[in-house]
């Protein structure tokens, strides 16, 4: 967790993201993370089993928001549990390889776990990973239509090449962020996410920790 | 059934310790008497002699002194012994058919050994790796794989490597693969079977003695995994993971029985404990990696914690090392507890966060002292498992129930494979009853009869043949009443003269009568039955 580095300066945040990346096994979910957070790349990262933590304190507009970034294990027996940190979830990135036609093919069940388990409100954003491959099968194109059609932001990325990661991420926090100000001009306290950020403000003297 | 099994396990584990202090005096003594020698000439003794109890104590207790090569005949010797090959698991039964998930095993097999410097070395464990998990999986095409058996399975793999790291002359293994399906499982290490023989000749290249040792090896590595899956993981590979997550509940439990006071303050009794998942799927192999380098990997943890395991018999030993870790780690995870309380959007997030955060750090890992004292206390903490109690909590078939049950007695226990695979073919058939429940709903389905809305629930599920006794009842009645009308002619006639019609005139008649109206309300039917026919039966008290 080197992100608790930034976060460790004493600075605190002025508010917390919770972050959740899924989508099927192997299409790059931890390698887009690790990317994010620690700048490397390793091609046989690690399965990711059950739910990995991590977190990266980035600045939008001026902020500091901590990012709580969720990692989850793609292979569908453990669906049921990762479904249960849905709860609360902020931002969902959806993710699939653009060279295998069959993770590309279950986004849109992936879509629809998100809607049975996630907030209304939670910000969603498909990914497109793996786009420095020669090997690629799902066009930019297709993607593109896809994200209209379930009306998502879409983004293709390489962790490997480390195209667009930071884009990913980036574009999530801010496109959230909108959202609390606009829930917050709607009326405090109206909508989660802004009684999340009241919080976390709250929170952010004692926040030299995860 | 079910009782059956606790009660022989129960029996069991009151044997217990009776001649542990004796074994270990034999043991010193044996030790001694090897003196200079070192343990590969008192393990090479043992393992001649077929002392198995002796080679049990061994293993619980000498982890450091083992290297690989000696680590792997022991594995070997304990594991065969404690599910003996049988004819049904012999060659003939290894289905050629691929199996549904072995997309998946690719995947996680292709990220496997990651950490590893030398290529060609990564190259040939991940297509050992890969060839022994799907070798399982065909040969018991039941069983599901789940992300994290393949981490399990690669430390047996590397256990068994380090022969062929020595060996120069060693083929691909990829040549090997071509064998697959034809070579014959060898149980008896020692002898060369015709089939492997016959089947390397079929891949063109005639093998020399090395090679042929390193086939032998290679069939011991297939049946120590495929003991410790059958045994201690089947839990795991249902079709789902609900079985896995109920042997999570223990931990919560586990810790409640140490440290109360940590238990309520992590909210464990409200929370489902899915931050140890992949300590638990992968008996902490995925988190803490036995390898950075090969060679330097024999005093890894990792192979200490499979040690206890397999010289036990209990899959209780990574659990209660889990619990023991949360709480030796109680000052650090208050403290992480205190600074992030506000940081988080629910509880369970948090507690998920702090513990990952403590208890998966390096630092722990590379912590040896921490390790030799959590070991120790996994040895000494079965007084915790309170059988009676736990036996609520998990589904009768349950490794934790039956096959890996943690105990210390000197005889290791025997399963044969027809009982493994019908205690598996039960568990498949139990998730399948309970796909719909919450963790909490399983837990009451298996105490059945101790709650009272589950009594009901229980009863149902497990007297079935009484509901149908009723249902014949009821059946018989309407056939009854249906012969009586056809007989009669109709209806009307079954019901005209009799208890209806009789009602029709009491309530005509004595409506009018004050004197009887209070007692209309009291006992109609009492007035009705002193009427001429049921005069005999005597009046009912008004006061009633």
């Amino acid at each position: 967790m080197s992100g608790t580095a930034a976060a460790g300066n004493g600075k605190g945040y002025d508010s917390i993201m919770k972050i959740l990346l899924i989508g099927d096994s192997g299409v790059g979910k931890s390698c887009l993370l690790v990317r994010f957070v620690e700048d490397k790349f390793n091609p046989s990262f690690i399965t990711t089993i059950g739910i990995d933590f991590k977190i990266k304190t980035v600045d939008i507009n001026g902020k500091k928001v901590k990012l709580q970034l969720w990692d989850t294990a793609g292979q569908e027996r453990f669906r049921t549990i990762t479904t249960a940190y849905y709860r609360g979830a902020m931002g969902i990135i959806l993710v699939y390889d653009v060279t295998d036609e069959r993770t590309f093919s279950n986004v849109k069940q992936w879509f629809k776990t998100v809607n049975e388990h996630a907030n209304d409100e939670a910000q969603l954003l498909l990914v497109g990973n793996k786009s420095d491959m020669d090997t690629r099968v799902v066009t930019y194109e297709q993607g593109e239509s896809l994200a209209k059609e379930l009306g998502l932001p879409f983004i293709e990325s390489s962790a490997k090449n480390d195209d667009n990661v930071n884009e990913i991420f980036f574009t999530l926090a801010k496109l959230i962020q909108e959202k609390i100000d606009s829930n917050k001009l709607a009326g405090p306290g109206n909508g989660k996410d802004a009684n999340i950020s009241i919080n976390a403000k709250d929170g952010g003297s004692k926040s030299n920790c995860c | 059934m079910t009782d059956i099994i606790f009660n022989k396990q129960l029996l069991r584990n009151r044997n217990v310790l009776g001649g542990g202090r004796s074994l270990e005096e034999k043991f010193l003594l044996h030790y001694s008497e090897m003196n200079g020698k070192g343990p590969a000439a008192f393990v090479q003794k043992s393992l001649t002699s077929r002392d198995l109890p002796m080679l049990k104590y061994f293993a619980m207790n000498n982890s450091g002194d083992m290297t690989n090569a000696l680590r792997k005949e022991v594995w070997y010797t304990l594991l065969n012994a404690q599910l003996p090959s049988t004819k049904m698991n012999d060659a003939d039964s290894i289905k050629p058919k691929k199996h549904k998930d072995e997309d998946q095993v690719v995947l996680d097999v292709n990220r496997s050994f990651g950490a590893l410097k030398n290529l060609s070395q990564k190259e040939r464990l991940r297509a050992l790796l890969q060839k022994m998990i799907i070798k399982i999986l065909r040969k018991y095409p039941q069983l599901n794989y789940y992300q994290g058996y393949h981490d399990v399975v690669s430390v047996f793999v590397l256990v068994f490597f380090e022969r062929l790291n020595k060996n120069p002359t060693f083929h691909s293994i990829k040549r090997e693969e071509c064998n697959l399906l034809n070579e014959t499982m060898d149980t008896d290490n020692d002898v060369i079977e015709p089939g492997i023989a016959n089947a390397a000749e079929t891949c063109g290249d005639a093998i020399d003695e090395k090679d042929t040792k390193f086939v032998l090896d290679e069939t011991k590595l297939f049946r120590c995994i495929e003991s410790f899956t059958l045994l201690y993981l089947r839990d795991f590979m249902t079709d789902s993971l609900d079985f896995a997550v109920d042997q999570l509940k223990m931990i919560p439990y586990l810790i409640k029985k140490m440290d109360p006071e940590l238990y309520q303050i992590l909210h464990l009794d409200k929370i489902e404990p899915f931050f140890a998942l992949s300590d638990i799927l992968t008996i902490f192999s995925h988190n803490q990696k036995p390898y950075e380098d090969i060679g330097s990997t024999e005093h890894s943890i990792i192979f200490f914690i499979f040690d206890l395991i397999i010289s036990t018999q209990s899959m209780y030993i990574p659990l209660i090392i889990y619990a023991n870790l949360v709480v030796s780690k109680k000052a650090t995870l208050l403290m992480e507890y205190d600074l992030n309380v506000a940081n988080f959007e629910n509880i369970p997030d948090m507690v998920h966060a702090i513990i990952q955060k403590v208890i998966l750090t390096q630092t722990i890992f590379d912590d040896e002292n921490c390790w030799r004292s959590l070991l120790t206390e996994a040895k000494i903490n079965n007084s915790l498992i309170d059988l009676k109690h736990i036996r609520g909590m998990l589904n009768p078939y349950s490794v934790l129930l039956t096959t890996s049950v943690s105990h210390h007695q000197l005889e290791l226990q025997v399963y044969d494979l027809p009982y493994i695979l019908e205690l598996f073919d039960k568990e498949v058939v139990l998730n399948e009853k309970c796909k719909s429940f919450s963790a909490n709903d399983r837990q009451l389905f298996y105490q059945g009869g101790r709650s009272s809305y589950n009594r009901i629930f229980y009863f149902f599920e497990k007297h079935k043949t009484i509901f149908l006794i009723y249902k014949l009842s009821l059946f018989l009645l309407v056939f009854a009443i249906t012969v009586k009308i056809l007989k009669d002619g109709h209806l009307k006639k079954l019901v005209a003269r009799t208890y209806f019609q009789r009602l029709h005139h009491y309530y005509g008649t004595i409506i009018d009568s004050s004197s009887t109206r209070k007692r209309l309300w009291v006992d109609p039917l009492s007035r009705l039955f002193k009427s001429a026919k049921y005069s005999h039966i005597p009046d009912i008290p008004s006061s009633l």
